[in-house]
C-alpha cells in the first residue's frame, strides 16, 4: 500500500466487493478505499479466485500493505478449484506445490493518492511456497494476517482539518466539459432515436451538442433515407 | 364580438359597474377617502352615488376591512374591497388567513373579491415594506390569486371572480392602470385557472405575470428568435400544465422575476419544471431579475427599458447554451 505519499493521508478499507472464494475478473472492483473522506475503487489486477482478504473493513491501510490475494485459475486439465478456506495458513501451500496451484497474486496499493493504482505482484510459484505475507516497509502496517486490526484513533485526530472560517467562499466546482455534456433533452432523444453522436457537430456553448443539433441530424437522416 | 380600446383602470370600473347591476348581492367596501377619489386605483369614482345602498365606507385598516367583508360573504353577500397590501396588508393578511381557513375547514363559501393595488399608487412608499406582497397570499392555498395583465383580462376576471364561490385576490399593478387594450363590448368572462400563450415560439419559453408580461413580449419581439411568452394570469392555482407543455416543446425557459429572485413565484415554477419536464430540458431553467416595472418603463417607446434589456440578456445567454 501507498509508499511515499502524504503521511497525513488516512486510507481505510471502506468495503470489500468480494469474499474469499469469490471469482473475480481483471478490472472488476475488488474493494473500495476511503481516502480522506473520498472514495476510490481498487480493481482486480487479474482473473482468478479471491483466496484471502488481508484486512477487514475500516482497517487503516498503511503504505505497502497487502490488501488481498488472488489465486489464478488453473489451466485447462485441472478440475474446479476449491477455494481455500484459510489460504493465509503458511502450512497450506504444501498442497499448492503438488498441484499446479494458481499463483497467488498479491494485490498491493502503491500510492496514497486519492485513486491508488493497484500494483500486481505476481509471486512465482515456489516449490515450497513461502507464506504469502509480504512484509514491505514495516510501517505501522496492520499485520497482514490479521483480518481486522483495531482502528487507530490518533490518525483520525490527525486527519481533522482546520475548520474553515465561517462565511469563507467555497471553491466553485470546476468547469464542465461542455463538449461531452449531454442535456436531459439530448439524452432522451438519443434513447429514442438511433443517432450517431460522433457525426454531429455541436453548435452549443463550447461545442455542446444541443437538442436542435440532434433533431437536425434525425431530420437529415430521414430525408436521406427517403431520397 | 366587436371590441373597443379601453384603459385598464376603465375596464376594471366597467366590470364592477356591470356586475353590480347584474347581481344585487355585490357590495363595495372601501377605506375612508375612497368616496371622493374612487379608491386607491381611482376606479370606483361615482359608485357611492350610483349604488348608495351597497357602498360601505370603512376605517383605513386592512384587518377590519377584510373581517367585515368576510362576515358579509359568509352571510351570503358578494363583497368587493380594495386592500393595498404593501401599505396596510399585514393586518389584512391575518384576517385573510382566517378566511382561507373557513373556506377549507368549514367548507363555508366565501365569495369575496379583494382587489390588491400594487406598485407606486402611493408615493410615500409601502408602509408595510413589501414591494411584492403577492407571495404573502400564495401560501393561503384556498385564496385564488389572479393577475390580469391586459384590460380585457381585468374586465373578464372581475366578472368571473364575482361568480366564483371562494375568495379571490385580484392584483392590479399601478403600472398597468393606463395601459390601453382591446376589450370586447358587453360582458365577457375570463378563466381564473389558465395561463395564456401570448406569443408563440419554439426555442425558448419566457414566463411572466402582471406588468412584466408586456416587457417579456417586447423582449421576445426584439429578439425575434422563436421565443414563446406565457402570461401566467393566475398564480394560485398555478397553471403548470401550460408551462410544462411549452417547456417540453422549447427545452429552455426563462422566468421573469420582479425585483427579487429568491422565495418568489419563479422558484416554484422552476421547481415544477425540473421535477416534471426534466427530460425535455436542453438548458437549466433561469430567472431574469428585473426592477419592478413602473408605468414609464411600460410606455417607453424609444429607449429600451432596463427590464427588457435584462430579459433579453438572459434569453441570449440561454439560447447560446
Amino acid at each position: 500500500m501507498p509508499e511515499g505519499g502524504d503521511p497525513e493521508t488516512v486510507v481505510r478499507i471502506a468495503a470489500w466487493h468480494r469474499r474469499p472464494g469469490d471469482a473475480v475478473s481483471e478490472g472488476e472492483p475488488l474493494c473500495l478505499l476511503s481516502v480522506d473522506g473520498s472514495h476510490a475503487e481498487v480493481a482486480s489486477p487479474a482473473d482468478g479466485t479471491v483466496s484471502r482478504l488481508a484486512m477487514g473493513v475500516e482497517t487503516v491501510v498503511a503504505p505497502g500493505a497487502v490488501l488481498a490475494e488472488i489465486a489464478l485459475p488453473v489451466v485447462a486439465t485441472e478440475p474446479e478449484l476449491e477455494p481455500e478456506p484459510e489460504p493465509a495458513e503458511a502450512g497450506e501451500p504444501a498442497e499448492a506445490a503438488v498441484e499446479p496451484e494458481p499463483e497467488p497474486v498479491v494485490v498491493e496499493v502503491v500510492e496514497p493518492e486519492p485513486v491508488p493504482e493497484p500494483i500486481v505482484e505476481v509471486v512465482e510459484p515456489e516449490p515450497v511456497p513461502e507464506p504469502v505475507v509480504e512484509v514491505v516497509e514495516p510501517e505501522p502496517a496492520p499485520e497482514a494476517t490479521q483480518p481486522a486490526p483495531e482502528p487507530q484513533p490518533e490518525l483520525v485526530e490527525e486527519a481533522a482539518p482546520e475548520p474553515e472560517p465561517l462565511g469563507a467562499p467555497r471553491p466553485e466546482p470546476g468547469p464542465v466539459d461542455m463538449a461531452h455534456f449531454h442535456s436531459p433533452a439530448v439524452r432522451r432523444l438519443l434513447a429514442e432515436h438511433d443517432v450517431d453522436l460522433a457525426a454531429i457537430t455541436g453548435s452549443g456553448r463550447d461545442g455542446r451538442i444541443t437538442r436542435d443539433d440532434v433533431l437536425a441530424a434525425i431530420a437529415a437522416r430521414a430525408t436521406a433515407t427517403r431520397a | 364580438m366587436s371590441g373597443t380600446r379601453v384603459r385598464y383602470r376603465d375596464a376594471v370600473a366597467e366590470a364592477l359597474r356591470m356586475e353590480m347591476h347584474r347581481d344585487p348581492e355585490v357590495v363595495l367596501l372601501e377605506a375612508e377617502g375612497g368616496v371622493s377619489d374612487g379608491g386607491v386605483a381611482g376606479v370606483s369614482e361615482g359608485f357611492a352615488a350610483l349604488f348608495a345602498d351597497r357602498f360601505v365606507s370603512l376605517p383605513v385598516d386592512g384587518g377590519s376591512i377584510v373581517a367585515t367583508a368576510a362576515g358579509a360573504a359568509a352571510a351570503g353577500l358578494r363583497p368587493v374591497c380594495e386592500i393595498p397590501l404593501a401599505d396596510f396588508g399585514a393586518a389584512a393578511l391575518g384576517e385573510l388567513t382566517r378566511v382561507a381557513e373557513l373556506s377549507r375547514a368549514e367548507r363555508i363559501d366565501m365569495p369575496l373579491l379583494i382587489r390588491v393595488p400594487l406598485g407606486g399608487f402611493s408615493t410615500s412608499g409601502p408602509a408595510d415594506g413589501a414591494l411584492d406582497p403577492e407571495t404573502w397570499l400564495l401560501g393561503l392555498g384556498e385564496v385564488r390569486v389572479v393577475v390580469p395583465s391586459s384590460p380585457q383580462d381585468a374586465k373578464g376576471m372581475i366578472a368571473s371572480a364575482l361568480r366564483h364561490p371562494g375568495p379571490v385576490c385580484l392584483l392590479e399593478h399601478e403600472a398597468l392602470a393606463d395601459v390601453v387594450g382591446e376589450v370586447p363590448e358587453g360582458g365577457h368572462l375570463s378563466s381564473l385557472d389558465e395561463a395564456a400563450v401570448v406569443i408563440e415560439g419554439d426555442r425558448l419559453t419566457l414566463v411572466a405575470f402582471g406588468p412584466a408580461v408586456r416587457l417579456a413580449q417586447r423582449a421576445a419581439r426584439e429578439l425575434n428568435a422563436g421565443v414563446e411568452v406565457i402570461d401566467l394570469r393566475t398564480l394560485q392555482p398555478l397553471d403548470d400544465a401550460t408551462i410544462l407543455a411549452s417547456v417540453r416543446r422549447t427545452g429552455r425557459v426563462v422566468i421573469v422575476a420582479e425585483a427579487d429572485r429568491s422565495f418568489r413565484v419563479g422558484g416554484e415554477i422552476s421547481s415544477a419544471i425540473t421535477e416534471r419536464a426534466f427530460e425535455y430540458l436542453d438548458a437549466p431553467p433561469r430567472r431574469a431579475v428585473i426592477p419592478a416595472p413602473d408605468a414609464a418603463a411600460l410606455h417607453a417607446n424609444g429607449d429600451t427599458p432596463a427590464g427588457v434589456r435584462q430579459i433579453k440578456e438572459v434569453c441570449v445567454e440561454l439560447l447560446a447554451y
